[in-house]
């Protein structure tokens, strides 16, 4: 200390950056951290709402995304077969393409000979007359009525085509205004109006189609000496490397290049043997002296497709055994019972798979934010009483040199290293919680599809979620905080 | 004023002791509701380097309100306070903060230690604010704690030690940016006679070796007896001044104060 005291030199205090602002922090957090225990609280439980949502909609989406894949494999046989040797009505095929993707139209072009922009034009037709009779399918019975009165499935377009009849729906439709239709009324009106051309465009195209078909099936039964469609399944899935270059051959010809691969055609080959196994198996169950010797093993009558499921059991094994090899019965039943999980996990996600492009549904997203306000809310008030509680500290700081400036920031911070500590918290127990009730909802076949990244991003998404409600919902108290005056420190209690 | 206050005075003036503060006719009126509080209603004073000031006066009296406009923390309705020339009222915000920092140390009645903090981490903080290097910071954080006799305990949290150890490390706080004025409100209220003696011996010594202005409010008499000059302030008007060396200190005279 100097004996002579420089003059006083005023200027403005010069803010402390924010690396030692945190470091301040820092020091004090671990004490406050737990002591502001309803601030941490409130924090946890609506993050963790948060995640559990999150979780849930991610392993929903990935569950559906696993189902699907695997659904697609397994129809792949009965898909090839159906394309192949199938002979589609006006119907079938208007679905078709109603339905069709990129792949599909090319199949179709390629088959029909048709030109790609003319297949895509009545292709887009086909899927918007779908989109309406869709529309007013689902309406609830009132509504429909007062729409397209007793009309029902086509009959719809037919009965809209009438000046008179289209111009009560029109006005009825205006009228109904929570009613979403799937395009605009002048849209609507132009599917009415061209239903016809496509009706004539989807006779046309099933015609080519049917014609190619045609020929394909002579060149078939050429090929496997039967004109029986039975007989070309059987002489397919028995097909040596011979018999399969012909195959390629005859299928390739007749514009299925996609599904002429060598690779791709043993692949559906492999599938067809094992569906006529299953077939087979299944009439041998079915067969009245196999059902009595059945009853008589079991005292019970399960349904056939209870006894696929136990192919593999022993006593089955000794009944079937000295037709098919025991190898060949597990495979079965191991395929059903895949179809079955297939089918369990598609009831299982129904209504929680989240729309393409969303993260999670409306109405959850409605909640999220509810609890995300309530919590602001409890944070905010849970920090005031801390703050008033805090004065002398705030006053002190004052006193010994600390800015408005300095306190806003420092209370800021303190509320934004909470929120990553809550977020961080109730991300974990999100996760959990998610994990045990999809675990129970999907079975164990959660975790073979279990989205790592998407859960990864989702816990990013909630320790934000929860820095930001804090920090949030603390720039009132903190305001209020810096705001305090400095002669509080005196004041004695 | 007495003619021993005006011979004070000159002799003050004749050492070369500068004014540091200067209060000229300080009012303060508090609005609350329909009813007004006059808590000061003119108050004149000068305090000169190096001088040590006992305050004394009743609750209600003003004094803390003087304390306050003294110490930069509020402002008065009307009336002027300089501080070494400088007119309080005319600073903003953030020169006050500046003011707050580095020209006035403040020992409080409750000692006021940050609780999560170490005796160090508490004597630092003023220079972090004041922007100084955490390792000189720590240098003449060390240097004070042990100044107040607590070097060894420069870990311990306010929790682990007694109500004077933690009143010293408020001075050694207070300390910290060199301070030209000491502004203690009744620092030893609220401890035991033994500790308040140990405080006692410490600020004199500021005052003495390192001429430090120290202010006090007190109304404890061993406290008086080390001071220049005792100021009584009574309904928000200084009653009488006396200078120490003058006055014969006894218990006796404390009774009107208590």
């Amino acid at each position: 200390m100097t004996t002579t005291t420089p003059p006083i030199d005023v200027r403005d205090q010069r803010p402390l950056g924010l690396a030692r602002t945190f470091a301040l922090c820092l020091k004090g957090i671990k004490h406050r951290l737990f002591r502001s225990f309803l601030t941490f609280a409130v924090i946890v439980l609506a993050v963790s709402f948060f995640m559990y949502l999150l979780g849930s909609s991610v392993d929903a989406r990935a569950v559906n995304d696993g189902v699907v894949a695997e659904t697609a494999i397994v129809r792949r046989a009965p898909r090839a077969l159906e394309l192949w040797f199938g002979r589609p009505s006006t119907v079938v095929m208007g679905h078709r393409l109603a339905e069709a993707g990129v792949v599909e139209l090319a199949q179709l072009a390629s088959v029909t000979g048709w030109p790609a922009e003319r297949i895509a034009a009545l292709a887009a037709a086909c899927h918007k007359q779908a989109l309406l009779l869709a529309f007013i399918d689902d309406l609830d019975a009132g509504t429909r009525a007062a729409l397209v009165k007793k009309a029902r499935g086509r009959e719809v377009l037919n009965w809209l085509a009438e000046p008179e009849r289209w111009k009560s729906f029109s006005e009825v439709l205006a009228q109904l205004k929570t009613l979403r239709p799937p395009m605009p009324v002048a849209e609507i009106q132009a599917v009415v109006a061209a239903r016809l051309q496509t009706a004539a465009g989807v006779d046309e195209i099933t015609t080519a189609w049917n014609a190619n078909g045609d020929r394909l099936r002579a060149a078939v039964a050429r090929a496997a000496g039967s004109d029986k469609p039975e007989q070309w399944q059987a002489w397919f899935a028995a097909a040596d490397p011979g018999q399969m270059a012909v195959a390629i051959d005859i299928f390739g010809s007749h514009g299925f290049q996609a599904s002429s691969s060598l690779s791709e055609i043993q692949l559906v080959q492999a599938d067809v043997r094992a569906l006529r196994l299953r077939d087979r198996v299944s009439a041998a169950l079915n067969d009245g002296d196999m059902i009595a010797t059945w009853k008589k093993t079991f005292l019970s009558s399960p349904s056939v497709d209870e006894k696929m499921l136990l192919l593999d059991d022993e006593r089955v094994v000794t009944l079937l055994g000295d037709i098919y090899s025991r190898v060949e019965l597990a495979g079965v039943s191991r395929a059903i019972a895949h179809e079955r999980r297939l089918a369990e996990l598609n009831r299982a996600l129904a209504g929680k798979v989240p729309a393409e492009g969303e993260l999670i549904s409306g109405r959850q997203l409605f909640l999220v934010t509810i609890s995300f306000v309530v919590c602001m809310v409890g944070i905010a008030n849970a920090m005031l009483m801390a703050i008033t509680e805090r004065f002398r500290e705030i006053a002190t700081m004052k006193c010994l040199g600390a800015t408005d400036g300095y306190i806003l920031t420092q209370f800021l911070m303190e509320a934004g290293m909470q929120g990553v500590a809550g977020g961080v918290l109730g991300m974990f127990f999100g996760t959990l919680l998610a994990l045990i009730t999809d675990g129970s909802a999907y079975g164990g076949h959660l975790f073979s599809y279990l989205p790592l990244m998407g859960l990864l991003a989702c816990a990013g998404l909630c320790i934000l979620a929860g820095f930001v409600l804090a920090t949030l919902a603390s720039i009132y108290p903190s305001w209020m905080a810096s705001r305090m005056a400095p002669m509080d420190a005196m004041r004695i209690e | 004023m007495s003619f021993d206050t005006e011979a004070y005075r000159h002799e003050q003036e004749a050492a070369g002791k500068g004014i540091l503060v200067r209060a000229i006719d300080v009012r303060k009126t508090y609005q609350r509701g329909v009813e007004t509080t006059h808590a000061l209603q003119g108050i004149d004073l000068e305090i000169f380097r190096g001088e040590y000031i006992c305050v004394m006066g009743p609750s209600g009296s003003g004094k803390s309100t003087f304390f306050n406009m003294v110490g930069g923390l509020d402002s008065p309705t009307s009336g002027r306070v300089f501080i070494d020339e400088v007119d309080m009222a005319q600073l903003n915000a953030e020169e006050l903060a500046f003011l707050r920092c580095r020209k006035i140390g403040y020992v409080f009645q409750s000692y006021n230690l940050n609780s999560v903090m170490t005796a160090l981490e508490n004597v630092t903080l003023p220079m972090t604010f004041a922007g100084m290097h955490a390792d000189e910071a720590r240098k003449r954080g060390m240097e004070l704690l042990e100044l107040v006799g607590l070097g060894e305990r420069w870990q311990h949290r306010p929790k682990q030690m007694s109500g004077g150890q933690q009143q010293r490390v408020a001075i050694a706080r207070a300390l910290a940016n060199r301070p030209s004025l000491l502004l203690c409100d009744e620092p030893t209220a609220n401890l035991d006679l033994a500790s308040g003696k140990e405080i006692h011996r410490i600020l004199r010594e500021l005052n003495q070796k390192d001429s430090v202005t120290v202010i006090c409010a007190t109304h404890d008499h061993a406290m008086l007896a080390v001071s220049s000059r005792m100021v009584w302030i009574a309904g928000g008007l200084i009653d009488r001044i006396e200078v120490t060396r003058n006055v014969e200190i006894k218990k006796a005279s404390l009774g009107e104060d208590e």
